[in-house]
């Protein structure tokens, strides 16, 4: 065989590249961002196939009234509460749960001709060699119109990087009340040790709110994510049973098959990632809970559905990014394990639990938080630092838009 | 800078890559869908993605494009596309034919034959890299490049009457 083979192969290929297309550019953007961004529970470098599981279901569900109180201990928003003190006997997640889909049905259903989205996104940074926390976010509001052919619209709303707490202040004073921070990142290696790429130092710095929001607009399908391998239209959601357990199994009738169809050659793969089910169901059941369109039926459904999950636990009394008090409903991370790559056992990477902050008593979820379960880097990371978090606002159907507030909307950035 | 705009700087510099993969596996005419339905998955991993980003990307449209759309309108959509990289341009200058003969055997390879040599000569990915693309290791990559060199310098009558590549 020739060794110029490829290269001769490299002169042949076609115009394979796009033409430039700004209305596309501007779809897709929109269409990408107005899901949350969120961490991925295990850092696999160059592991993807899961990637494309990762969508919503719903749970069904009849429900045990239960009163979820605690006892006296209030732990920190972001420390697990301890379990040595004298308190009540906790609550079990499926207790909180259940309570939470009974009270979630009195929420009255509503109508209207457009889905209104209303959430703040925000991620937490440790600095090496500091010990306080910066605290990063932005304001989303989102209106999709339930008939396809309108635009839909979205106003973000930076609201600054600040200290992340009081106590966060305290010291930042005390370390002379930097605003600007840059460290070194250290060079990305290979699992065999193997330098890959040098990394830039990374800059930080503390930035006051945006004054003015950014408004876009653009017209697509209802693009509220999906279930499983289909959109999350009203018509899909309504399709899905309304029974916690039958919704369960039927979200993992889904992802087995979907793993199934994978390709022959990644089965053995994929039976080593089966853990990860559990992440992708417990993520369906929040975007069921808090941001799709649903009937009270059904995200009731899916409060139960979430205590079918393995891995699923109650961390008692917690408060949420914006100080609401609430039951912490955590997916521990299972991948202690690591991941298998050629055969070879990989531990490498921060790992992080998913947090659900739910308030049982009204049958609301307050915010979803990836909390460090297992830091590695910065080394200014600690076990139950919060990284990345989204507050739940509202969703709810709306009659009409607020057009005042969207007139000036640009069709691109 | 927030990451929103990072992301748009990833789109930026990636998408045009991205795009150009999804027309090898999946066709001009799902290339686009395959591409946006990419970023969407990035966005929502975005605080997790691998550096370099592009073979992740690349893995994630390959999936895209296998489980997203049914089997048979991918294989339509690519033995369209397939085709049209056979078809000799008209011109029948030396270089001209030589060169509508090795695309008319890439054509005729198999699936994960042309997807080993593609993912190397026309979108500039290193073995390890394309090893990460399609989910194995480096060296099964390199048996995988190694066949398929193989066959594509094997001389082929045949080159036009298997444009429909064999499903893997």
């Amino acid at each position: 065989m020739p060794d110029d083979l490829l290269q001769a192969l490299a002169a042949t290929r076609p115009d394979l590249d796009p033409a430039p297309d700004q209305a596309r550019r501007d779809r897709d953007l929109a269409r990408a961002l107005a899901s949350p961004a969120t961490a991925h529970p295990a850092r696999r470098r160059g592991r993807s196939r899961w990637k494309v599981l990762g969508l919503g279901v719903v749970a069904a569900g009849t429900v045990v009234a239960v009163v979820a109180t605690t006892g006296t201990t209030p732990p920190t928003p972001q420390s697990r509460p301890s379990g040595t003190e004298a308190a009540p006997a906790p609550l079990s997640a499926r207790e909180i749960l259940l309570a939470a889909g009974a009270s979630s049905l009195k929420a009255p259903a509503n109508e209207g001709d457009f889905l209104y989205t209303h959430w703040i996104s925000g991620r937490q940074l440790s600095i090496p060699g500091k010990d306080y926390l910066l605290d990063s976010r932005m304001e989303q509001e989102m209106w999709r119109a339930k008939e396809p052919g309108h635009y839909q619209y979205m106003i973000n709303r930076r609201l600054g990087t600040t200290l992340a707490s009081p106590a966060d202040e305290e010291a930042w004073k005390a370390d002379g009340s930097p605003r600007s921070w840059t460290f070194e990142v250290p060079p990305l290696m290979s699992p065999s040790g193997g330098m890959i790429k040098s990394m830039d130092p990374v800059r930080i710095k503390l930035e006051p709110a945006a004054t003015a929001p950014d408004v876009w607009r653009h017209v697509s399908d209802f693009g509220v994510g999906r279930i499983g391998s289909r959109l999350a239209t009203p018509e899909n959601l309504a399709e899905l049973p309304t029974d916690p357990k039958a919704l369960y199994d039927r979200l993992l009738h889904e992802l087995t098959a979907m793993a199934d169809a994978a390709p022959k050659e990644h089965q053995a793969d994929l039976a080593e990632h089966r853990y990860l089910f559990s992440w992708e169901i417990f993520r369906w059941g929040v975007d069921l809970i808090a941001r799709f369109p649903v009937s009270p039926a059904l995200r009731s459904a899916a409060f139960g559905m979430l205590s079918y999950i393995p891995g699923v636990e109650s961390r008692g009394e917690t408060t949420d990014p914006l100080g609401r008090k609430g039951q912490a409903i955590a997916l521990t991370d299972q991948t202690d394990s690591g991941s298998v790559q050629n055969g070879k056992l990989i531990k490498e990477g921060t790992l992080f639990d998913t947090v659900l902050i739910i308030d049982p008593s009204t049958g609301t979820a307050l915010a979803t938080v990836d909390q460090i379960s297992k830091p590695v880097w910065p080394p200014s990371d600690k076990q139950g630092q919060w990284r990345s978090y989204e507050i739940f606002k509202e969703s709810r159907w709306i009659p009409a838009l607020p057009m005042s507030r969207l007139k000036n909307a640009e069709h691109s950035r | 800078m927030h990451s929103a705009e990072r992301f748009t700087d990833l789109y930026d510099e990636c998408h045009p890559k991205v795009f150009a993969y999804a027309v090898t596996v999946a066709g001009r005419g799902l290339a686009e869908e395959v591409a946006g339905e990419t970023f969407c998955i990035a966005w929502r991993r975005f605080s997790d993605l691998p550096d370099p980003p592009l073979p992740w990307l690349l893995g994630v449209a390959r999936n895209v494009a296998r489980k997203n759309f049914r089997d048979e309108a991918r294989q339509e959509s690519l033995a369209r596309e397939l085709s049209g990289w056979a078809a000799p341009a008209g011109d029948i200058g030396e270089q001209v034919a030589e060169r509508a003969d090795l695309l008319q055997r890439l054509a005729s390879l198999s699936e994960t034959d042309r997807e080993a040599l593609t993912l190397i000569a026309w979108h500039g990915l290193s073995a390890a890299e394309a090893a990460r693309v399609v989910g194995c290791s480096k060296a099964a990559f390199f048996v995988r490049l190694h066949r398929a060199r193989k066959r594509l310098a094997q001389p082929t009558a045949h080159a036009l009457t298997a444009l429909i590549p064999e499903a893997t």
